[in-house]
């Protein structure tokens, strides 16, 4: 099903601000289409590395990793997003700085108010949350659900079937009663845990 | 990417990039504590050398942790430590994890920094920690010492004790922050200290506090033979330490 829709919410206010901005058409991978100007263009460097390359006049730019579903609340947020100071680009090596404080510990518990109720939309258990940062920001999201939580509650969270050295299938005692029976690749002794075939990959 | 369950993506679908990306939002305590074993992916991503070389125990305390800080460490020491020693190159640690983190051996560690120890707490393990002492005798080419105390000016003369005594120990150090990057006035004074002073023979590059500008000559004087660089701040930039009213606090980078 293929659908247009004008992003621009606050198009009457803006109208001649963007008058003589480009605009281009972006498409998700169910057909949704969406007209952007420069400013969202601006947040994607794969749209604008797209826009810039190619003049594809008003043929839409596929987004294949995108629905439809998700590509409209990404637009909200670049839209509103569009007028933001460019962040400071990062170096974390730069230890030249005398007056950077290295000690600073990282934070991801900065998010605007907005954000915040921006990324409520989306959820794990419908998968949403993990559609979003596929296509845009959450990951701060992610860090603050796992901070705190043993490995075992992570992998209960994101429904992660995995047994790590010493645990479930790889305890001892499962492991010699599969033995003769099932190959195992396990080794204890290992310093890190071996392969174990992942169901998601 | 999991394309046949495309309406329920798991975090297994995102790529490497973005799980680098949430896994670069934490601290390195919150990563090993929850993020190891989860499954052979992520152990993948943080037994990474690039990541694990340097292991950096600096906990956000301001935020609420649903487990306590202790049990996070002990965790950690007990179950992952020992798989990483091996790769560790440069340590970070506070007050509340160095007793556990120093019980294990660093074959390759060079670099080490203590974050927020009150002058006290750093005297002890100076004085008392033979891990410590051997570490730095033998290992350490890079210090950082970070001091974080409620009443700075009376422990003045430990944190010149702590300098002169490191510069002593510390037989390969080329690299010491000392008390640089505190946000507190921390000034050691080196001028016209009592015989037996300081001196390194290694040392190259200096970051450090001072209070007035007699300490600066004094470390330029020779004594730090090998020295290229000094960043400095000088609490006040006359010889005399009794004019204090005319106390500015200066910045200097000096190449040498």
């Amino acid at each position: 099903m293929a659908t247009t829709t004008d992003s621009s919410n606050t198009s009457a206010t803006t109208t001649t601000e963007n008058a003589t901005s480009k605009t281009i058409k972006i498409q998700s991978n169910d057909g949704e289409t969406h007209e952007i100007d420069q400013g969202v263009v601006e947040q994607s460097s794969t749209i604008k590395t797209l826009s810039d390359l190619m003049d594809l006049g008003d043929v839409p730019i596929p987004l294949p990793n995108v629905k439809g579903s998700i590509l409209t609340p990404i637009v909200e947020f670049c839209n509103y997003h569009k007028n933001d100071p460019k962040p400071e680009p990062l170096d974390d090596d730069d230890d030249d700085d005398p007056n950077k404080d290295i000690y600073e510990p990282k934070r991801s518990d900065d998010i605007c108010e907005w954000d915040q109720n921006f990324i409520k939309r989306f959820t794990v258990q419908e998968g949403t949350l993990f559609d979003i940062i596929m296509a845009t920001v959450g990951c701060k999201t992610i860090a603050n659900m796992v901070r705190g939580k043993a490995s075992s509650e992570v992998r209960e969270m994101f429904n992660i079937s995995y047994d790590p050295p010493g645990e479930g299938l790889n305890a001892p005692n499962a492991i010699e009663s599969q033995a003769g029976t099932v190959p195992t690749t396990q080794d204890t002794s290992a310093t890190g845990p071996s392969p174990q075939p992942d169901p998601m990959n | 990417m999991n394309t046949s369950n495309y309406n329920h993506l798991n975090i297994l679908d995102l790529p490497n990039e973005i799980l680098v990306m949430i896994i670069n939002k934490l601290n390195m305590a919150d990563v090993l504590y929850s993020l190891v074993d989860v499954n052979e992916r992520f152990n993948r991503l943080i037994f990474d050398p690039l990541y694990i070389h340097h292991l950096d125990m600096t906990i956000n305390s301001s935020l609420d942790h649903i487990i306590s800080i202790d049990k996070q460490i002990s965790s950690i020491c007990e179950i992952i430590l020992s798989r990483i020693q091996h790769q560790i190159k440069r340590l970070t640690v506070e007050p509340h994890s160095i007793k556990p983190i120093l019980s294990f051996n660093y074959f390759q560690l060079y670099s080490l920094s203590l974050v927020n120890f009150p002058e006290k707490i750093l005297l002890q393990y100076f004085t008392d920690d033979l891990i410590l002492h051997d570490l730095f005798a033998k290992q350490i080419t890079h210090l950082n010492i970070n001091i974080l105390n409620k009443t700075p000016k009376e422990y003045s003369i430990v944190r010149t004790y702590f300098f002169t005594s490191i510069l002593s120990l510390c037989k390969r150090l080329i690299n010491l922050n000392f008390c640089y990057f505190s946000n507190q006035n921390l000034p050691v004074s080196v001028y016209n200290l009592p015989p037996p002073n300081f001196m390194s023979l290694t040392l190259t590059n200096l970051k450090i506090h001072v209070e007035i500008i007699d300490d600066c000559l004094d470390l330029l004087d020779g004594r730090l033979n090998c020295l290229s660089t000094l960043i400095i701040k000088i609490t006040q930039i006359s010889s005399t330490i009794s004019n204090t009213d005319n106390i500015v606090s200066t910045i200097l980078v000096i190449v040498l």
